[in-house]
């Protein structure tokens, strides 16, 4: 009893201090994807000595964990800086008042509506929503209302829109087409016998493995598996001359309000932002687009200038996403 | 005994209020300014709740009855190495529920139009089942091993192995049956992700979807309180007729059922079957990897599966150290308001886990706390307020079976009760309390949703790391770190359960 007890004493004092004692740290919460965010910060930690702490999300919790463990402990902030996928979410962390503003020197260069005005958020290398196309499917789609044509009943997939990105796609339909179209689309999906995935990665492997012909997913669930030399190719939606565009996503990263190691959260900020890191991420296999202008884009996707973008606030989508809910749970 | 039983009550709320406080604090959030009926009842939910009910009784029923068949053949019967089987089983407990749903999916896939069949509720029942047998099979276990062998030796002068099953091996194992049907509908009322990828619609999806589509913790405790209510009406009705004494307390080897040649042969192929079939996802997932990717897992998983270790161990050991304490104090009566505690602890055990995560920040991520809530005790403080209820059951089950002439013996003799404690009932019962261990050691090394909330910084366990590496990771090492997972747990149990049966040979 005498050793268990000094054991576990031993074992307190050392998971205490361990995180007590450093003063050149960070600690980052990610919910971009671990395999693509974890290197850069590594990279960060070799360039600057400054040490990483980081968490990221998980596929199990949508990755909503680090998100709502960001809003439970407000109070008490753990987290310096918050790596968002999307902006959304920066949002509703803006709106709830857990942020404080940085405007980052590395941020001028990207486009103005890729950004918090007040500098609560700033985005940078985005994803885009495509279609990906199995290789056999004879006609291919040109638009997001292809899913409810005839033609491919029964064809196509789509992730849960109750979730991730397919739910800021369904919020930014929303702001064009008004709460009837968009309730008339969602029935339409039932009715065209569109299936429904547990998410993006899913989707594009049933389109690969040909079970249907296209899905709408996320631009680097595509390229991870065009990589792969996958059987399937991309298609921009709605590009044509008055048609809506593709939705651009892009990741945010935002400062805690009342973070512990402010300057050290400037820093990964500005090392995120920078052109540089926009760069790794558009070779490495999540082939994001870069927002700053000059950058080469991943080779199997368009830089930003060649596509027609959706235009849609973001600020806008994070409330029309809550407005949404009720509809997405009413007919999924 | 008067301050025994002062000193019993006081420890015994310490102990289960300060592992209740985030709970409570959840509760206070979600009555204290937000609670309405109307916020109970939108659209839909009740149809959930049946869909709910049924899938959580046809798995419950399946798994229990499933578990009572291979028990009675495996640990009772004379077909070779079926205490082996009943640990590969083990298999699909251990890899998380997500990932298992997946690898059946893809299995039926290959085998094209079963994946309609497969979908759904019976998809989800097939492999919920899976999952929760292991536990059916782990409780008639140990309740076999416990039946007094006289008593079957009686009924065999009259009747045959058939009568002697139905008229007294299983009415004797009836408890552990409850046991096991209570446990599996409780778990599997609350299991969110294997419904969700094969998409039956759940209840327990409501309370998920608040939380992570809404960031609404009030509403997601809200909708996980029917699910506390249906759990705490069972534990109510199971409880009855669970403190009757029946089993033996004496180290007498049980009776075995010895089967012919022939059909000890046929058993055995169908024993083997039921293994395989279990074994298919992890073949699956095997198929998937090549050595380059298996080092790759095991260069980067390694720390992982220590920290799951390292909280497991410690977790299960405080489990059962509480778990005695609190179990013997409930046992003799010590404790005022006992039924309650018990209550709170079972709260703490249903709860979903996303919602006992954010319990656990908003109590313990405090300035003055920050020594737990910085380090990974916080992760163990969590396990605790989840699992000290299945140890102080299986505990308090335990010792209700010991003869009360021994502690009496004892205590005339003048021992103390610390002393009847140590010296008698926790020797009589290492069995139970190892058991108890076991089954908070291995519900610790699968946990994933609450510890995902909590862990500190580099403090992953491997179901965390497994989990965040499914996104755009290289399928070939996730698979590789499930198979990590299941053989970090499985060899060494298999290689203890080999020498432990070996030097009881010799």
């Amino acid at each position: 009893m005498r050793y268990l007890l000094l054991g576990m004493m031993t074992l307190w004092m050392f998971s205490g201090c361990e995180r007590l004692s450093m003063d050149n740290e960070v600690t980052i919460y990610v919910s971009e994807d671990q395999v693509f965010s974890e290197p850069l910060l590594k990279a960060f930690e070799k360039k600057t000595g400054i040490k990483v702490n980081a968490i990221y999300d998980t596929e199990e919790s949508k990755g909503t964990g680090v998100m709502n463990r960001l809003i439970a402990e407000s109070n008490n902030p753990q987290a310096d800086l918050y790596w968002a996928n999307e902006p959304i979410r920066a949002e509703v962390l803006r709106q709830k008042g857990i942020l404080a503003p940085y405007k980052s020197p590395n941020a001028e260069g990207i486009p103005e509506k890729f950004k918090d005005p007040k500098g609560y958020w700033t985005g940078f290398s985005a994803r885009v929503r495509i279609f990906v196309v199995h290789k056999d499917l004879a006609q291919k789609p040109t638009g997001v209302m292809d899913y409810l044509h005839p033609k491919y009943q029964g064809r196509s997939i789509i992730a849960n829109p109750l979730f991730g990105t397919t739910t800021i796609h369904m919020a930014a339909l929303y702001s064009l087409l008004g709460k009837e179209k968009l309730m008339e689309f969602l029935k339409g999906l039932k009715e065209n016998k569109v299936a429904i995935s547990t998410g993006n990665g899913e989707s594009a492997d049933l389109v690969s493995k040909g079970e249907y012909g296209f899905a709408l997913v996320d631009s680097d669930d595509a390229v991870v598996r065009l990589r792969r030399g996958e059987v399937i190719s991309l298609v921009y939606p709605d590009q044509e001359e008055g048609e809506m565009g593709a939705l651009v996503i892009p990741n945010a990263v935002m400062l805690m309000k009342n973070a512990r190691h402010p300057k050290a959260a400037k820093k990964l900020i500005d090392y995120l932002l920078s052109s540089k890191t926009e760069a790794k991420l558009a070779q490495a296999d999540c082939a994001q687009i870069p927002l700053h202008a000059g950058v080469t884009p991943p080779k199997e996707i368009k830089a930003l200038n060649e596509i027609r973008i959706m235009q849609v606030d973001y600020a806008k989508l994070a409330s029309f996403m809550l407005e949404i809910q009720p509809i997405l749970r009413q007919i999924f | 005994m008067n301050w025994l039983r002062w000193w019993g009550g006081f420890s015994s709320w310490a102990i289960i209020g300060g592992l209740s406080l985030p709970i409570l604090m959840i509760f206070y959030d979600l009555f204290h300014d937000f609670f309405t009926v109307d916020h109970l009842m939108p659209m839909g939910v009740w149809r959930l709740l049946l869909n709910s009910l049924a899938l959580s009784l046809g798995v419950a029923l399946l798994s229990s009855f499933f578990g009572l068949l291979l028990g009675l053949l495996w640990f009772k019967s004379n077909i070779a190495l079926g205490w082996l089987m009943g640990r590969i089983v083990w298999v699909s407990f251990l890899i998380p529920p997500y990932i298992l749903a997946f690898s059946w999916l893809l299995l039926f896939r290959q085998e094209g139009g079963l994946e309609v069949l497969f979908s759904g509720f019976w998809g989800t029942l097939f492999i919920l089942f899976w999952v929760y047998l292991p536990i059916s099979l782990l409780l008639i276990e140990r309740f076999l091993s416990q039946i007094d062998p006289d008593l079957e030796s009686s009924a065999l002068l009259i009747t045959n192995w058939w009568g002697v099953l139905y008229r007294v091996t299983i009415p004797l194992l009836l408890p552990a049956l409850k046991v096991s049907f209570w446990l599996i509908f409780m778990l599997t009322f609350g299991e969110i992700t294997v419904a969700n990828v094969l998409r039956y619609p759940v209840f327990a999806m409501e309370s998920f979807t608040q939380f992570s589509a809404f960031y609404d913790t009030q509403m997601a405790t809200l909708m996980a309180l029917p699910i506390m209510m249906v759990a705490l009406l069972l534990q109510w009705q199971i409880r009855k007729g669970l403190t009757v004494r029946w089993l033996r307390w004496r180290a007498v080897p049980s009776l075995s059922i010895k089967f012919g040649l022939l059909t000890r042969w046929l058993l055995g192929g169908f024993s083997w079957m039921v293994v395989l079939l279990s074994l298919f996802p992890l073949f699956n997932l095997v198929s998937l990897i090549d050595v380059g990717s298996f080092f790759e897992a095991l260069d980067r998983g390694t720390w992982a599966l220590f920290l799951s270790f390292r909280d497991a161990i410690l977790g299960s050991t405080l489990v059962v150290l509480w778990g005695v304490i609190l179990a013997y104090l409930f046992y003799k009566e010590l404790v005022w308001g006992a039924n309650f505690l018990k209550g709170v602890l079972l709260l703490g055990f249903i709860l979903p886990s996303s919602i006992m995560g954010m319990g656990l920040i908003l109590f313990w991520n405090q300035p003055w706390s920050m020594m737990i809530y910085g380090g990974f005790w916080i992760i163990i403080l969590g396990y605790l307020g989840k699992y000290l209820f299945l140890g102080t059951q299986i505990i308090e089950m335990g010792l209700s079976q010991s003869p009360s002439s021994l502690e009496e013996a004892a205590i005339l003799s003048g021992a103390s009760w610390w002393q009847t404690l140590c010296r008698i009932l926790i020797p009589l019962h290492w069995r139970t309390l190892f058991l108890a261990w076991l089954v908070g050691f291995l519900f610790m090394m699968r946990e994933s949703s609450m510890t995902m909330l909590v862990h500190p910084a580099g403090e992953e366990t491997l179901p965390v790391y497994i989990l965040t590496q499914m996104a755009n990771g290289d399928p070939k090492v996730t698979a590789s770190l499930s198979l990590l997972m299941v053989l970090g747990v499985i060899v060494p149990f298999v290689v203890y359960l080999f020498y432990e049966r070996r030097g009881r040979s010799d």
